[in-house]
């Protein structure tokens, strides 16, 4: 018997406003970290290097999640990774070209572990990844910290 | 089961400005770019402490414990209540198996739209209860 799918659900599935928590969450993904400095500073905003890459001109995100050390213990260069408890004083900022702000996502919500292994989809277009970036938001963050480590699902955009 | 896709979002938050007050109108806080009936919101997530100590703007989040004492209205362009006192443990995303609280889609009054606390025991004044605003702009895709 075929399911059947109400007319705002049909809506959000048309429109890319949801899909399917267990849908494939993108075609690729890369591991992108976030170094800072010795000791961070809070409400001061830390930018990711430039990733052409995650560009909105190269390609659609789909997902984002943060990577925890219970995870991920030691990064790709040998670093510690960031532990989860500084996480809810940050958040990601996603910005265009002209920065201007297409999202705010508290680091916190980025964890699959915090959502019972549901990833953080998304439908970013137009993003530039050089003009993201974290902000931490209160004074637990002032001690020496490590690097904040994502998981970046995207698709890449066909090219002529 | 369906979850969100996040297009656009914008962390909005009522403060609890004075001593916390059983079923007073605490209206959202003002932000230029999206006030003017301007977005399209389909979904929305709220915070505790737990989630997000301090937003942005440098005001203490509600602690865990109180998610269970706070009500939140969102007000369509119309001023119809569009959801009405709906609990704000319900929109924490944690606390539902990772689903994010998807709505029809409906142009947000945003200072029209309030919290209300059902018991102030354990609010503190000047404290917020913030929510992730899930939207598109009015005529964007």
């Amino acid at each position: 018997m075929a399911a059947v799918v109400s007319p705002i659900i049909n809506y959000f599935l048309t429109n890319n406003l949801c899909k399917d928590y267990t849908a494939i969450e993108g075609e690729m993904s890369t591991l992108v970290t976030l170094s800072f400095p010795n000791t961070g500073d809070y409400q001061r905003a830390y930018y990711f290097a430039s990733n052409n890459m995650l560009d909105g001109q190269n390609c659609t995100i789909t997902a984002i999640e943060v990577v925890l050390s219970t995870e991920l213990t030691r990064l790709p260069s040998g670093e510690f990774n960031v532990d989860s408890s500084i996480l809810p004083n940050g958040v990601l900022y996603v910005s265009n070209l002209k920065r201007q702000i297409i999202a705010t996502l508290p680091l916190y919500g980025l964890q699959r572990t915090a959502n019972n292994g549901k990833a953080t989809f998304t439908y970013f277009n137009d993003q530039v990844w050089q003009n993201c970036y974290v902000e931490f938001t209160s004074t637990g963050f002032t001690t020496p910290i490590t690097p904040l480590t994502f998981r970046v699902y995207y698709v890449p955009k066909i090219k002529n | 089961m369906n979850n969100l896709i996040i297009k656009r979002s914008q962390l909005i938050e009522a403060q609890f400005t004075g001593t916390p007050a059983t079923g007073k109108k605490y209206q959202f806080t003002e932000i230029p770019n999206i006030s003017r009936n301007n977005i399209v919101i389909y979904g929305f997530e709220a915070f505790t402490a737990t989630q997000l100590a301090v937003t942005p703007n440098n005001n203490t989040v509600v602690a865990a414990g109180v998610s269970d004492q706070l009500v939140v209205t969102l007000i369509d362009n119309d001023n119809k209540e569009r959801v009405y006192q709906l609990p704000y443990y319900t929109a924490i995303r944690s606390l539902n198996g990772g689903f994010v609280l998807m709505v029809k889609p409906f142009i947000l009054n945003l200072t029209r739209s309030y919290v209300q606390i059902t018991s102030a025991t354990g609010i503190t004044a000047n404290e917020v209860a913030s929510i992730n605003l899930y939207y598109s702009i009015v005529g964007e895709d």
